[in-house]
């Protein structure tokens, strides 16, 4: 099998909204997101909890059970809200998946009452008894979930860790903020608050929306369209932060916990090519991209000192991470072992072997992504935030065409930053 | 090699080809017509509780608990080369998993499907285990041991398993414990293998757009021949009745973790018995608390249940359990509140509405999880070790009536077989 050729259809069926369209006949399930970005500004935690409101129910089918009942009638379709930080944004993430109507009686049918449905979610929520825009009820007991929730997230403690590198080494930037601002803020809500960010979001938002799998776009375009036609003041999102860090700074911190969370951040500058792009992602491929990574074959395969130590980009913000669950003791062998193996790539670029490694295994991702909503989703939705909008087959070409000595300079834009380390107590 | 079945599944619209080898290896390949992917699961019926047992020579043998995964990590290791180097220079995705009974080694390549077909037959079937290459591999796993040690829910399950049963294997999780690790030596591995992994014992599950005939040429050479007969399982006697009912730890958790057990039928013997009784248990289990239900809004509504909450049927030849789980302030209101709940749900019993509503959804999903050529070829291989045809969930589905619900309902929640264990928090 070869590349895919083609890029997802891009359609603006609303002011602010873009629609991938990846119509697949192979698929058994069909999948929609939309994801509704705006700034992390102070409305961000009125959204994270106005999400959990809104899955509790809306007009039409009043509570939890009703929604879950009219999901399961429909040959258990999905529908779930979540918010997070994308990028430097604040995002709600709607999602739906149903199975293809192909696999489903004659004439049977699930996608309009599906859309209908979120259509409800978002635009008649379930009401309080008094007129209230929420149920208080509902909101009260949603909001100390909302906080229990956030109390407890420490109880993951490689989440965590995690949670609190980013926080430290992106301490000035709105990249470094919690996605649902603070406990305080979350604790202040009303049921006004909630459907003032409600209507705010419905208005302003930019959408970005993708269809996968066993669906017609059309329908999804028009219903689009319908949702959000009538809107005229999108937001307008500013671009993302990149500072350049003045010195490396390690932090180490302490929590009852067995094994030690190892993070390390670098941070690199806008490329200045699309190419060049393309080989910073495959430098962080060289060093810790699997286990043909640099990092998995001397810290785990060579030295023993972790399960597994991969490097992830982060491609709209400009960060490479490092992470490794590793013994307290270890710590500075493997950040020194980060070191070098960092230093050589950028000194000498990647080896023979390496080289052909690594392009073979992202080749390889790129020729099966179109087996998975899922991945083809990702895949199109990544490039289309970076503003590549790029083939699977123009990127397998690019990919084909990098030189060592590419990689190298890629690798030279990585600067380090921050190095962090949540263990148990060390003694 | 010969064919034995082909298997057209209507509702899937799949269609499954049943080999075997001379020496007994049973093998199902699934066309995937138009896909880029290939995907090959490959395993057998032995996993970390299979700890105990009687080589065809009479030897008796015991090895340490979490021997089966540690064998898994050796395969890996090759004997010339490292398998993640084979696979690797393939571009390959593979990776291996050990559970209570079974371990399962697998590929997915959109590009080399029959160099990897070659890997993969030729790593599983032809390992190198010594004493020095045992040692190498002791920290990894040590390490991965101790990443599992900090996450409560795991933590927590095996508690409740110690609670639930006196002397079975699945009281330790699979990997074993740290001690385990440190006690295990290549002679165990050794025996372990020889007396498992045997041709008549392994199976092989292969999807993608393949030609069929020529595939079972190409594996015909590369499938063992040894007649060895296998070691018979030695299992302990368990009891009857749970170990300990309430067993209590300390744990670095913000609030109280529970779960909540009651044993089943001590398992049954025939696949096709056994995936009814999981399909059945899990039905009942649904019916009873999941979003869905008047039990699970009732709980949500009083604040006795979040999110958190879940419950699951884990099952095999030799036990059968319920858990229920989640977080809360107050353990003790907590059991005896689903424990009331379970008991009323079997006394009162299902709704028809909610059973057919619920078949429907679960069928849908059931449906929705055989899209890829890697989750067909996985759920092949899990239907061959479980000892019945592939895709025979979606007809035992079918078949399950409304009073079987009804009476599995009652079978299930029986006060005198539960068990509970609580994480508190140590701080």
């Amino acid at each position: 099998m070869g590349f895919l050729q083609t890029i997802p259809e891009l359609r603006q069926p609303a002011p602010g909204v873009e629609l991938l369209c990846l119509p697949e006949p192979r698929f058994k399930r069909a999948q929609l997101g939309l994801s509704l970005d705006m700034p992390l500004d102070a409305g961000r935690a009125a959204r994270t909890l106005l999400s959990e409101v809104l899955q509790q129910g809306s007009a039409a089918l009043p509570t939890r059970r009703d929604l879950s009942r009219a999901l399961q009638a429909a040959y258990g379709a999905g529908c779930s809200l979540d918010t997070g930080r994308n990028g430097e944004d604040h995002r709600l993430d709607v999602s739906l998946a149903w199975v293809g109507e192909r696999f489903l009686p004659s004439g049977t049918t699930v996608v309009p009452q599906l859309l209908t449905l979120v259509q409800q979610l978002l635009e008649q929520p379930r009401r309080g008894q008094d007129g209230s825009p929420f149920d208080e009820q509902v909101v009260a007991r949603e909001r100390a979930l909302l906080l229990q929730r956030l109390a407890e997230r420490k109880d993951d403690r490689p989440s965590y860790a995690e949670e609190r590198f980013l926080r430290l080494m992106c301490a000035h930037e709105p990249y470094g903020l919690q996605s649902w601002d603070s406990e305080e803020a979350v604790a202040a809500l009303t049921a006004a608050d909630l459907e003032a960010a409600r209507l705010e979001l419905l208005a302003r938002a930019r959408i970005t929306a993708v269809v996968v799998g066993p669906c017609d776009p059309d329908i999804i375009s028009a219903w689009l369209a319908d949702v959000f036609g009538h809107r005229n003041n999108v937001v307008t999102l500013t671009e993302i932060s990149r500072p350049v860090p003045a010195a490396v700074r390690e932090v180490k911190e302490e929590l009852e916990m067995d094994q030690a969370q190892f993070h390390y951040g670098f941070r690199y500058a806008e490329p200045s090519s699309k190419r060049l792009v393309e080989a910073l992602g495959f430098a962080c491929s060289v060093l810790g991209g699997g286990s043909h990574g640099r990092l998995f074959r001397v810290v785990r395969e060579e030295k023993s000192l972790a399960y597994g130590i991969y490097a992830t980009q982060r491609a709209r913000k400009g960060l490479v991470t490092v992470a490794a669950g590793i013994d307290a003791s270890a710590y500075e062998e493997v950040r020194a072992e980060v070191d070098t193996q960092l230093l050589d790539l950028q000194a000498n670029g990647p080896t023979a072997e390496e080289m052909e490694m690594v392009l073979v295994n992202r080749l390889d991702r790129l020729r099966g992504l179109a087996d998975s909503g899922h991945e083809l989703a990702n895949y199109f939705v990544r490039e289309h935030s970076l503003g590549l909008h790029r083939s699977p087959a123009a990127r397998a070409a690019l990919l084909q065409d990098l030189q060592p000595q590419e990689i190298a300079e890629a690798a030279r834009l990585l600067v380090p930053d921050l190095a962090y380390m949540l263990s148990g107590k060390v003694s | 090699m010969k064919i034995t079945q082909t298997i057209h599944h209507e509702q899937s619209g799949e269609t499954v080809v049943l080999a075997e080898s001379a020496a007994g290896t049973q093998i199902a390949l699934c066309r995937t017509p138009g896909f880029s992917t290939s995907s090959g699961h490959f395993g057998l019926r032995f996993g970390s509780t299979d700890t105990h047992f009687q080589m065809p020579s009479g030897a008796v043998v015991e090895v340490p608990g979490g021997s089966a995964h540690y064998l898994e990590h050796k395969l890996f290791e090759g004997t010339e080369e490292k398998v993640f180097d084979r696979f690797g220079k393939l571009g390959a995705r593979f990776n291996g998993g050990t559970s209570f009974r079974t371990t399962t080694y697998h590929f997915t390549t959109a590009s080399r499907f029959h160099e990897c077909l070659d890997v993969l037959v030729d790593f599983v079937q032809h390992p190198l285990i010594t004493e020095e290459r045992v040692e190498k591999e002791r920290g990894i796993i040590e390490q991965e041991v101790r990443m599992y040690a900090d996450h409560p829910g795991f933590r927590g399950t095996f508690l409740l398993h110690e609670a639930l049963y006196s002397k079975h294997g699945i009281r330790v999780e699979p990997g074993g414990t740290v001690e385990d690790v440190r006690s295990i030596h290549a002679q165990h591995l050794q025996d372990c293998y020889d007396g498992f992994y045997r041709p008549r014992a392994m199976r092989l599950a292969l999807a993608g757009d393949f030609d069929v005939e020529e595939v079972l040429a190409y594996l015909e050479p590369r499938l063992d021949l040894d007649p060895t007969p296998l070691a018979t399982k030695l299992y302990p006697s368990e009891p009857s009745c749970p170990a300990a009912e309430w067993l209590e730890e300390k744990f670095p958790v913000t609030r109280p973790h529970v779960w909540i057990g009651w044993r089943a039928e001590t398992g049954v013997a025939d696949g096709r018995e056994r995936l009814r009784t999981r399909l059945l248990s899990s039905l009942v289990l649904d019916l009873a608390f999941d979003m869905a239900s008047d039990t699970h809004a009732d709980l949500y509504q009083r604040g006795v249940i979040d999110d958190s909450f879940g419950c699951h049927w884990s099952g095999d030849s030799d036990w059968g359990h319920v858990i229920a789980s989640g977080l809360c302030d107050d353990p003790k209101t907590f059991v005896t509140e689903i424990r009331a709940a379970a008991e009323a749900f079997a006394h009162k019993g299902p709704a028809l509405a909610d059973f057919e509503r619920l078949k429907r959804a679960a069928w849908g999903g059931l449906i929705s999880g055989l899209q890829t050529p890697t989750a067909l070829a996985g759920s092949i291989l899990s239907s061959l070790l479980g000892e019945v045809p592939p895709f025979l969930m979606l007809d035992v589905l079918g078949e399950i009536t409304f009073e079987d619900v009804r009476a599995r309902a009652t079978e299930l929640f029986q006060p005198q077989q539960s068990a509970v264990a609580v994480l508190m928090p140590s701080e």
